[in-house]
């Protein structure tokens, strides 16, 4: 079993794709880059197209219309042990079991049987998850989980009774768009428009373990909904600028911190770097604490609404280390 | 010279080029002094084909410098799985693949004689029985053909198609596995479940995500290889400081991966052979892992990490000093403020609080090492009363760290 192997290759998939549609029908040219367009990596046309269509490879046949397969109808590729031993690996993971029910996670251990465990549960600890993670063997949550589901796989509109952290309830017509899991949190969110006459056009979260009911509408949204465009519209016009010096390897510690965000870097001098991080209202308490958490390390040079509550922040704690008579030895 | 391709042979060359493309983002030519001129440009131009959506050229004074762009919050997959879909092939391994697959229809099974003989006459094209024989048994350890003895001949067919439940059960598993291939490890192997059913997940998205850590996972998954055979590993690490790389070899029993969701960094936690005493690897500095023995007290020594796990806030074992003990006490007006409550609740790894007087809460802990709680205290700047410890220097660095921020901010009193 092996990770890195080309039967998982770019290139090995835009073939099949090219041999399904040259068995049904004569493929031309243009198709043939169309597919290594969608499907492949930048330059990959130029590599496959001539072997392809030269012979050297002696997969397709030259015809009036364009390229016949030599293959007459191919078969998807099997699970190969290694997808076999992922998924059997999978099985022991209560997020997973959340798509499926009794009968087919049985179905789904009779397939896996002859494959074998890649790690177990407690080979791994995730020693910063926090401790409230959602409930995902509840019955109730697991068929809240599963509408949803259907909900956003079929554009469909959902009514959605929700209590929240700060303990408001509310009862409201929905499309649910994604669902977003945190890693940290341990948990998932409704990422959803809320409908009125037709839908807003921000997105609400919604915690999942937090909706006390939903139901399916008859109503579908049959149009497009640009989630990337109203995702780039709720960022900032200006990013959060940081100045690092490369101080106990502050450098690496925040590219790496950071590299979940959309950010730019340049260097202004020999140990001095500039940071750029793109963020919205939702990520503006989380990004706050995290560039505190680097202390000195890293300075907020702007905006000036984001530096103003660094400063606010730092200037309430030397008042509490200044009222606090034990505090700040020196 | 031989020609510029795409793909490539070993995927530990091109991992430390991406790493950096990715983590740093701001590195020009010049910078890459490590090989020469030619590799850093032919490994760019891979790079750029690669994943050509998601690069980024700033032109400034240092030159061109490339990044990759990612934003999370739009991410269905992780782009850097691509980087693993780069192998190169021979003809005949492409040629041989796609005709098995057309061959081996359901039910139907070859000799390696019978094959050679088929693919002549069908597709006109002559291979060694030899050279046949060969990719068919490496596709029965793949798990895509299976082989039975017929008298003294060997059968290959085909693994077969899901079928009857498991057939049923096949859109619940993709949407399973469009939702693991994003979260969960070594979800490099989900998504080419999906490439293999030319479908792709549209519906679920994954806050901290970081996806630069895949690059990892071939060490990964030879470490949790090593760690279901119960065996001892050799690993050549590199630490990656700015000025200096250290090369260095430890000898250790793998015992657990520790992961960070706040930062998405790996690390093996490992029982040190020549020490004798626990310790963490970060898995994107490892370079290479070999197998050893299998390592008889293997159980004996998982159960005393157990042991000792609630101790480590992160990932370090510190040193051989007595544990640090830490007291942190914050001003939170309680009702409006018990968000922060419950912060120190459910981040606070095993951690006692309590309410010390109104509107004042005090958190506990003892552990291996208190500078790894550093980082997270300071979340809380604005609202620390005190921060108490026996170890001494954690103390003088915190408020020291906290004059220099008010200083830096223009905040003092």
């Amino acid at each position: 079993m092996e990770l890195f192997s080309e039967i998982y290759g770019c290139y090995y998939q835009i073939i099949d794709r090219i041999l399904t549609e040259a068995e049904a029908h004569p493929i031309t040219r243009k198709e043939m880059e169309q597919i290594c367009k969608a499907h492949g990596f930048l330059e990959s046309g130029l590599y496959l197209l001539p072997r392809l269509t030269d012979g050297e490879w002696n997969l397709l046949d030259k015809e009036d219309e364009g390229f016949r397969a030599r293959t007459g109808a191919h078969r998807a590729m099997p699970f190969t042990r290694l997808q076999r031993s992922w998924l059997k690996t999978l099985l022991q993971d209560s997020r997973f079991c959340l798509f499926f029910t009794e009968e087919e996670i049985s179905a789904l251990r009779q397939f896996t049987e002859d494959a074998e465990l890649l790690w177990r549960t407690e080979d791994f600890h995730y020693f910063d998850r926090y401790a409230d993670g959602d409930p995902y063997d509840s019955p109730s949550y697991q068929k809240h989980f599963r509408t949803l589901l259907a909900a956003v796989t079929g554009h469909q509109y959902a009514a959605i009774s929700y209590h929240s952290e700060k303990g408001n309830r509310i009862t409201h017509q929905y499309l649910p768009l994604k669902l977003e899991y945190s890693e940290k949190n341990d948990r998932f969110r409704l990422l959803a428009l809320q409908k009125r006459k037709t839908h807003t056009s921000w997105i609400c979260t919604l915690n999942v373990r937090g909706i006390t009911d939903v139901s399916l509408l008859p109503d579908c949204f049959e149009k497009e909904v640009s989630f990337e465009s109203l995702i780039q519209r709720s960022y900032y016009h200006e990013p959060v600028r940081l100045l690092i010096k490369n101080q106990r390897n502050a450098l690496e510690r925040t590219m790496l911190h950071f590299s979940n965000y959309k950010k730019k870097t340049k260097k202004i001098d020999e140990d001095t770097w500039e940071c750029l991080i793109y963020y919205n209202s939702s990520m503006e308490t989380e990004l706050l604490i995290e560039i505190l958490s680097f202390g000195p390390a890293v300075r907020v040079t702007g905006p000036p609404s984001f530096l103003r509550q660094i400063q606010a922040r730092l200037k309430r704690q030397m008042e509490l280390f200044s009222d606090h008579t034990t505090a700040s030895p020196s | 010279m031989s020609e510029y391709q795409e793909l490539i042979k070993s995927f530990q060359k091109s991992r430390n080029y991406v790493r950096d493309f990715l983590i740093y983002g701001f590195k020009s030519r010049e910078d890459f002094s490590i090989r020469s001129g030619r590799t850093y440009d032919n490994e760019r131009r891979r790079i750029e084909s690669w994943l050509s959506e998601y690069i980024q050229a700033d032109f400034g004074s240092q030159g061109k410098t490339l990044s990759l762009v990612l934003d999370s919050n739009l991410l269905h997959t992780n782009p850097i799985y691509r980087v693993w879909k780069s192998k190169s092939f021979t003809t005949n391994d492409l040629l041989l693949h796609f005709f098995f697959l057309d061959l081996f229809q359901e039910g139907a099974s070859f000799s390696a004689e019978e094959l050679t003989d088929g693919i002549l006459k069908r597709y006109d094209t002559l291979f060694e029985t030899q050279l046949i024989r060969k990719k068919a048994n490496e596709y029965v350890k793949e798990g895509i053909l299976t082989a039975r003895k017929k008298g003294r001949c060997l059968l290959y067919s085909m693994q077969p198609e899901l079928s009857g439940a498991a057939l049923e059960l096949l859109p619940a598993l993709l949407q399973a596995v469009r939702f693991c291939q994003l979260t969960m490890p070594l979800g490099f192997i989900g998504s080419t479940i999906l490439d293999s059913r030319k479908t792709e997940n549209k519906t679920f998205l994954v806050k901290h995500g970081y996806y630069g850590f895949t690059l990892e996972d071939e060490v990964l998954f030879l470490l949790l290889k090593a760690m279901q055979n119960q065996q001892s590993v050799t690993v050549q690490n590199r630490s990656n400081k700015p000025h200096h790389t250290q090369e260095e070899t430890f000898s250790v029993v793998p015992l657990k991966i520790l992961v960070s969701t706040r930062t998405g960094r790996r690390f093996l936690c490992a029982y040190h052979l020549r020490s004798r005493r626990f310790t963490s690897l970060r898995l994107d500095q490892i370079q290479h892992v070999t197998f050893g023995e299998h390592f008889s007290d293997y159980s004996q020594y998982r159960e005393k990490l157990d042991r000792n796990l609630p101790s480590c806030f992160g990932v370090s074992f510190g040193t051989d000093h007595e544990p640090d003990r830490i007291r942190l006490t914050l001003s939170i007006r309680e009702g409006p403020e018990d968000y922060i409550l419950h912060r120190l609740l459910r981040e606070g790894r095993g951690g006692t609080v309590r309410r010390t007087a109104p509107d004042t809460y005090t958190y506990e802990i003892s552990v291996f090492d208190g500078n790894e709680l550093m980082p997270w205290i300071k979340t809380f700047i604005g609202r620390i009363l005190s921060f108490e410890s026996n170890n001494t220097f954690l103390r003088q660095k915190f408020y020291r760290d906290i004059r220099t921020m008010a200083n830096m901010y223009q905040a003092e009193e």
